[in-house]
């Protein structure tokens, strides 16, 4: 029968991976990550070493120890530029994050335990999320200014919507019974929220909230290239403006770095909060 | 991987309520904000009445200028995301079929990935000047990846007694991929469309309003921002055509997803959000 | 000095009724149910497929309102889920919270409750030795099998300490040996803590084989077509209670009854 002899062959086909020693799997691991980016870097680095200067794409290694030095060559740099224009970004981005994902959590919540909430507040999130976050930038330095809190209040705005789509359907996919499991147990209201609710929509809300982190970053840097007196997307901008290709290189792998930090940190975080999941799932 | 089938059809009633309560919840909010506009509340700069903004914006059609604007905004969105699908379809359909293929590529897709397509419009700006093909290398850039991820995603899970079956009525090779492979993966594709759509208009209407430009919605709301005198006009005039682009992106947003449901929906378990 | 001879009920149902939605496609679920139950029995709710036996289990547990009648348990007439009440579902894998282990599983219906950490770990540890499931305190929902998660949801209604227990067709999603053994543990339960079990099935051989008392819905509108006195040796057991010639004949009667949809023959 093809059914179990298909079986058959997956499960020696399992059987073949894992009884392959695990340092040699992850010796080839790493060398499918390394290899190929070295490669490219190894050919960029060659190719601009050996044209003539090409304007448009500096050496590689050219552009790290810019970026270095940019940010940590001097005492006075990093004073400047580190705290002041780096972290600034950063600070901005968590901020907005942080607020627009305590909102979108809230609304999110009300809207996928309440069936009449969601139903009233839904047509009226699908619109305004469909209103391109950064098209609302001008709107908001009308009515705010150019200064900071307009920046994170910008932030958390587009952020939000990620947040509260993501939790209202992970709220809403707490199953049925687990809702009547803590009703007959006569839990309170409270403990029910935090303690089933919540966590079973975790896995969701987090889903959101990763995207949210990757909508922050493209929102502070969108809103320092329109209006800003400092942060990296300015950096980059006053690079340009003075065709400093070096620097823009520079700043563009800051953005880069951040971008991966962001998103390595989330994923270690997700992986300690909804390691439950993870295993679940695989054994499902 | 467990496949759940389409959810079935929801009962008449409490599809009606559900649009009663939205459309309840739609006429109060409006309500409330033309109240609170028209009463003083709020200064009426900062909050225009709700029905003049829905006069503005619909009046904005009106003006051949907005209309041009519209036209260069959806040329390129659908410029942009025809070469994204003709891109990370064959790139995606490529990985989900050879592994290791995928993770040799793995390490670079993940290092461009989180590169905010946004950032890349100085330098492109530079390298293209203020073009279409500008728009279109950051569109691509940004649209790519649901659509490829999707369709290797689809491609990946294609059910392997499905192609075992196929082969045991004599199909081979190619025939397995046309008549197995592909109508399996076609509902993760258009998932992956559908978000790369949004995507890409974002980024269009984005690219636009910042590296400035003639044309395009983007370059619209920049122009009005700075062509009125009094505060409130320019806002005016910005809100409605800020909420004429959220209009549009939804109106294709829904057409795709009616697209989505009716000729794809057998397969209900696509990623969504990548 | 005269016995009080009248020991109050653990649980009456006074004509309850239900129906879900109005108008013409109202479906009336229960009609007009009346029965009591006295402390320590062992009822058996049996009938046909259809809406009505989780519907009387929902009302009973106080997540649904009736249309009609009301519920009443140890003598007051409830509004919401009364104390000292607990039930096992019969979706188990869905009934455990994932995220938790097993203990805190077992631990969960104490969230809130005033116990003491020592308190709550020996009942714990008790509740877990009661079902058979000792060692496995650490482990997590996923990694057990069908039959050991519904022995988990038991032994956490135990730890909850009820004197009235429903169970909702808990043996349904569970294959027929592992519903023997945990048949007999459900009667062992009732041996060693003597609470009130109201227990929901569609299977009529294991309705009877429970049971004191079989209560037989006719379909809905779900009527109650015999409040049926099972009087079977005990201790029960799996092979020499069902070759009993009284089982064969109550379970034929039962059978009866629900094939003609609720008619007395």
């Amino acid at each position: 029968m093809t059914d179990t002899s298909t079986r058959a062959l997956a499960a020696q086909a399992t059987r073949a991976t894992t009884t392959r020693p695990r340092w040699r799997r992850a010796l080839v691991s790493i060398a499918y990550f390394v290899i190929p980016i070295a490669v490219v870097i190894g050919i960029w680095q060659l190719v601009t070493m050996l044209n003539p200067p090409a304007p448009f794409f500096p050496q590689p290694f050219a552009i790290i120890a810019n970026l270095w030095d940019l940010m940590f060559g001097s005492p006075k740099a990093v004073q400047q530029v580190f705290y002041g224009e780096f972290l600034q970004t950063v600070g901005r981005m968590a901020l907005g994050f942080a607020i627009g994902a305590v909102w979108g959590v809230v609304v999110g919540t009300i809207m996928g335990l309440w069936r009449g909430a969601r139903e009233t507040i839904n047509p009226i999130v699908e619109f305004l999320r469909s209103i391109p976050a950064t098209a609302t930038l001008p709107l908001f330095i009308i009515l705010l200014g150019g200064g900071n809190d307009m920046r994170v209040v910008f932030i958390a705005y587009g952020v939000s919507w990620f947040v509260l789509i993501n939790t209202s359907v992970g709220v809403g996919s707490v199953h049925k019974t687990l809702l009547d499991v803590g009703k007959v147990f006569r839990i309170s209201l409270a403990r029910r929220l935090f303690r089933i609710v919540l966590p079973g929509a975790m896995p969701k809300i987090f889903a959101g909230l990763r995207i949210a982190s990757t909508a922050a970053l493209l929102l502070a840097i969108v809103s320092e290239f329109m209006l800003a007196t400092d942060g990296v997307g300015y950096m980059l901008v006053q690079a340009q403006g003075r065709f400093q290709l070096l620097n823009m290189w520079s700043w563009m792998l800051a953005l880069a770095i951040l971008g991966l930090i962001i998103n390595t940190l989330l994923e270690w975080i997700e992986g300690r909060i909804l390691g439950w999941h993870r295993q679940s799932k695989s054994r499902a | 991987m467990t496949t759940t089938a389409a959810p079935r059809q929801t009962r008449r009633s409490p599809r009606v309520g559900a649009i009663w309560r939205g459309v309840a919840g739609v006429a109060g909010l409006a309500i409330i904000l033309e109240i609170v506009s028209r009463s003083g509340i709020v200064d009426q700069k900062y909050l225009p009445p709700f029905s003049s903004v829905i006069v503005r914006a619909f009046t904005l059609w009106g003006d051949e200028t907005f209309r041009a604007d519209v036209g260069a905004t959806l040329l390129t969105y659908l410029l942009g995301l025809l070469i994204s699908i003709v891109i990370a379809v064959p790139l995606g359909a490529l990985f989900g079929l050879f592994n290791p293929v995928y993770r040799a590529a793995r390490a670079l897709i993940e290092l461009m990935r989180p590169i905010p397509p946004v950032a890349l419009i100085p330098l492109v700006l530079l390298m293209l000047g203020n073009g279409l093909e500008m728009k279109l290398v950051i569109v691509v850039f940004a649209a790519v990846w649901p659509i490829m991820f999707n369709t290797l995603y689809g491609v990946h899970d294609v059910d392997p007694l499905a192609k075992d079956m196929a082969r045991s009525f004599g199909i081979r090779g190619f025939g397995v991929i046309r008549r197995i492979v592909v109508p399996s993966a076609a509902p993760f594709i258009i998932t992956g469309i559908r978000i790369s759509s949004s995507i890409a208009l974002i980024v269009v209407i984005t690219v636009e309003l910042i590296a400035g430009g003639a044309q395009g919605i983007g370059a619209f709301i920049s122009r009005e921002k700075g062509s009125y005198v009094d505060v409130g006009e320019t806002y005016l005039s910005v809100l409605a055509a800020t909420i004429m682009a959220g209009i549009i992106g939804l109106a294709i947003n829904l057409l795709i997803g009616w697209v989505e449901r009716r000729y794809f929906g057998w397969e209900s378990t696509a990623r969504d959000g990548v | 000095m005269t016995e009080n001879t009248t020991v109050q009920a653990a649980l009456v149902v006074d004509h309850v009724s239900h129906v879900y939605g109005s108008g013409p496609s109202a479906h009336h679920a229960i009609s007009d149910l009346a029965f009591s139950v006295q402390p320590g029995e062992f009822v058996s709710i049996v009938g046909p497929s259809g809406a009505g036996k989780t519907t009387l289990l929902r009302t009973l547990a106080g997540l649904l309102k009736p249309s009609e009648g009301a519920v009443i348990v140890d003598g007051n007439r409830i509004t919401g889920v009364p104390p000292g009440m607990a039930m096992v579902f019969q979706d188990y894998s869905r009934s455990l919270l994932p995220w938790l282990t097993i203990e805190k599983n077992v631990g969960f219906p104490l969230e809130g409750k005033k116990v003491t950490k020592a308190e709550k770990k020996a009942i714990i540890q008790e509740s877990l030795e009661a079902v058979g499931l000792g060692g496995f305190a650490k482990r997590y929902p996923w990694q057990l099998s069908g039959g050991m998660q519904q022995r988990v949801a038991i032994a956490r209604a135990l730890a909850y300490r009820p004197s009235l227990l429903l169970m909702d067709e808990p043996f349904a999603s569970v294959d027929a040996q592992t519903r023997e053994g945990l048949e007999d543990l459900v009667l062992k339960i009732r041996d060693t803590y003597g609470m009130t079990i109201l227990f929901v099935t569609h299977d009529i051989d294991e309705s009877v084989y429970l049971a004191n008392r079989v209560l037989v819905l006719s379909r809905p509108p779900a009527r109650l077509a015999e409040d049926i006195v099972v009087n079977l040796r005990e201790p029960r057991d799996q092979i020499t209670t069902r070759e009993d010639p009284e089982f064969i004949r109550l379970r034929g009667h039962v059978a009866r009854l629900i094939h003609s949809g609720g008619k007395p023959e």
